[in-house]
């Protein structure tokens, strides 16, 4: 296995950003994902040498990425949010990371670098006139220009259009399909499901799902959803009209207000629309409740939790 | 040397850089009125003693070499340095190199000013080069300080000029082991061995003498890098 990470804990103060995160990844494109906050960026700063666990290990090739100097020659690292040199050009900073990681030609492999992330035309601008998006590849070469065995990208998708999201996520699977380990971080899972065949789910600074995205994705579609309905006046003639539907597992009313649980939405959409007319009541608004990544990541550690047990 | 051309360019487009050197300006203008006091050769060691080394050499050297590695932490790019082969000594070296050849560039106006006004006044040829010296070792031992606490503290400039005001400034006019770790008093013993007695009573050097002087200004930057290294190498980024 390329990335080896065991038992891994990191605090910060009273704040546990890891707990005990034990993982391996090999060959091939595997997705980090997690909330914001999650600890995906601790980890990654971890793999990348930037600072140490306060147990636990980490291997990167069977070397220590935080004390061998030299495995840096094999790992290319997109930190998130932090930009190259502002006052040097592309080529320039770029070139100097080349020589700096012991590459043979700096020059060469800085243009090829550039060029495989579209920096072309644009590499003897200064980085600080660069957008978003041109300094998010800018250091994607810098990452690709000593030609790693492994990737550690974290968000690197923050800021692109998606234009440029598509040409990341090819740059990136051209060098997987070619052999390289790459652990790309995200808090977006169809991102995330677009590159990776394989995912880590990060919940708090756990590790409470990892295996196939499509199997966690399976696991994501498949959990209770509520969905609350707000209407004029009584809500109990709706409620009794729904109690019958097959979509509908559980109801709790209030004022102007039905919750409804159900294993399956757009069913549940037509019996709502069957039960108004029935019952003669006018809906106002219809939301689903906690359909967000923090309500799957709770669910997805609800269930890590359960399954502990 | 591909870390310290980055971070020299850097500091010359920094604005910080161009304010600090107005502080050698004011040594040029303070000069020229002491060539025109009439007081000779004492001129000359008053602003040695009091200005040039101990708040325009020193504020220099320490505004740039704490913001040469503290901008690195500040937006980060000490992580792509970190992600590289070299090993930490040498991102630690090539830092201060830059700040030091920074601050030597910055110097030159200040220096060439003072060694007009000594040679003007009398001051002799070997004290006008153990100036040069003293202002190049100092330089060192302040750039050298600068960068060790820019990787120690976020408000590296503030205890830096603590250092000069308090430590430097107050506390070694009158304790003898604040002395031995003042880079100014060292510095006015190296200047003070070759000139005349009225000059060497402006420049008032402490007792040891000037050889100590010169081995504890070579000491102190490799004892400091040394310190920066070790703090590098075990410090969590960012």
């Amino acid at each position: 296995m390329s990335i080896r990470v065991d038992k891994i804990s990191r605090t910060f103060g009273d704040t546990v950003a890891l707990s005990q995160v034990s993982f391996t990844v090999g060959p091939g494109i595997t997705g980090l994902l997690g909330h914001n906050g999650a600890g995906k960026s601790t980890l990654l700063s971890l793999l990348a040498g930037y600072s140490s666990p306060d147990e636990g290990s980490v291997r990167i090739l069977d070397g220590d990425p935080r004390t061998d100097r030299a495995l840096h020659r094999r790992i290319g690292v997109v930190p998130d949010g932090q930009g190259l040199w502002s006052h040097l050009t592309a080529r320039e900073a770029v070139t100097a990371l080349a020589k700096l990681r012991d590459v043979p030609d700096p020059a060469a492999a800085a243009a090829a670098a550039l060029d495989e992330v579209g920096l072309t035309d644009a590499a003897d601008r200064r980085l600080g006139q660069y957008s978003k998006g041109m300094g998010q590849r800018a250091k994607l070469a810098q990452a690709l220009v000593h030609d790693p065995d492994v990737l550690l990208l974290d968000e690197p998708l923050n800021g692109l259009d998606p234009a440029q999201r598509r040409h990341m996520i090819d740059v990136v699977s051209n060098r997987a399909a070619n052999g390289c380990t790459v652990l790309v971080s995200s808090h977006v899972l169809h991102e995330v499901e677009r590159m990776a065949p394989q995912v880590v789910v990060l919940v708090n600074g756990r590790v409470v799902a990892e295996g196939e995205t499509v199997g966690i994705k399976a696991l994501l579609r498949d959990r209770p959803q509520t969905v609350r309905v707000t209407l004029a006046g009584d809500p109990r003639p709706l409620a009794s009209a729904l109690a019958g539907a097959v979509s509908t597992q559980a109801i709790r009313v209030s004022e102007h207000r039905v919750e409804v649980d159900t294993l399956d939405p757009e069913a549940l959409g037509l019996a709502l629309s069957r039960a108004a007319a029935a019952s003669g009541t006018t809906l106002r608004s219809i939301e689903p409740v906690g359909d967000d990544l923090e309500s799957l990541y709770a669910y997805l550690t609800a269930r890590a939790r359960g399954a502990a047990r | 040397m591909t870390i310290a051309r980055i971070v020299f360019t850097r500091i010359f487009r920094a604005k910080r850089t161009w304010a600090i050197a107005l502080l050698p300006a004011l040594g040029v203008l303070t000069a020229v009125v002491a060539r025109n006091s009439g007081r000779g050769a004492e001129a000359y060691g008053h602003q040695v003693r009091n200005l040039v080394i101990p708040i325009i050499l020193a504020l220099v050297a320490l505004v740039i070499s704490t913001s040469a590695i503290g901008d690195e932490r500040e937006d980060l790019t000490i992580l792509y340095l970190t992600q590289t082969t070299v090993p930490r000594l040498r991102i630690v070296v090539e830092t201060w190199f830059s700040a030091f050849m920074a601050t030597l560039v910055l110097m030159t106006p200040a220096v060439v000013a003072e060694m007009a006004l000594g040679s003007s006044v009398g001051v002799g040829g070997g004290a006008l080069a153990d100036l040069v010296f003293a202002i190049v070792l100092a330089g060192a031992g302040y750039c050298a300080l600068g960068v060790l606490l820019a990787l120690l503290t976020k408000r590296a400039a503030l205890v830096g000029l603590v250092y000069v005001l308090l430590w430097e400034g107050t506390l070694s006019g009158f304790a003898a082991g604040a002395r031995n770790l003042s880079i100014a008093q060292h510095a006015r013993s190296i200047v003070a061995r070759n000139v005349d007695a009225l000059t060497r009573s402006a420049i008032d050097p402490p007792s040891t003498g000037a050889g100590a002087a010169v081995i504890a200004l070579l000491v102190a930057p490799v004892v400091l890098l040394a310190l920066g290294q070790r703090r590098l190498q075990r410090m969590n980024l960012p």
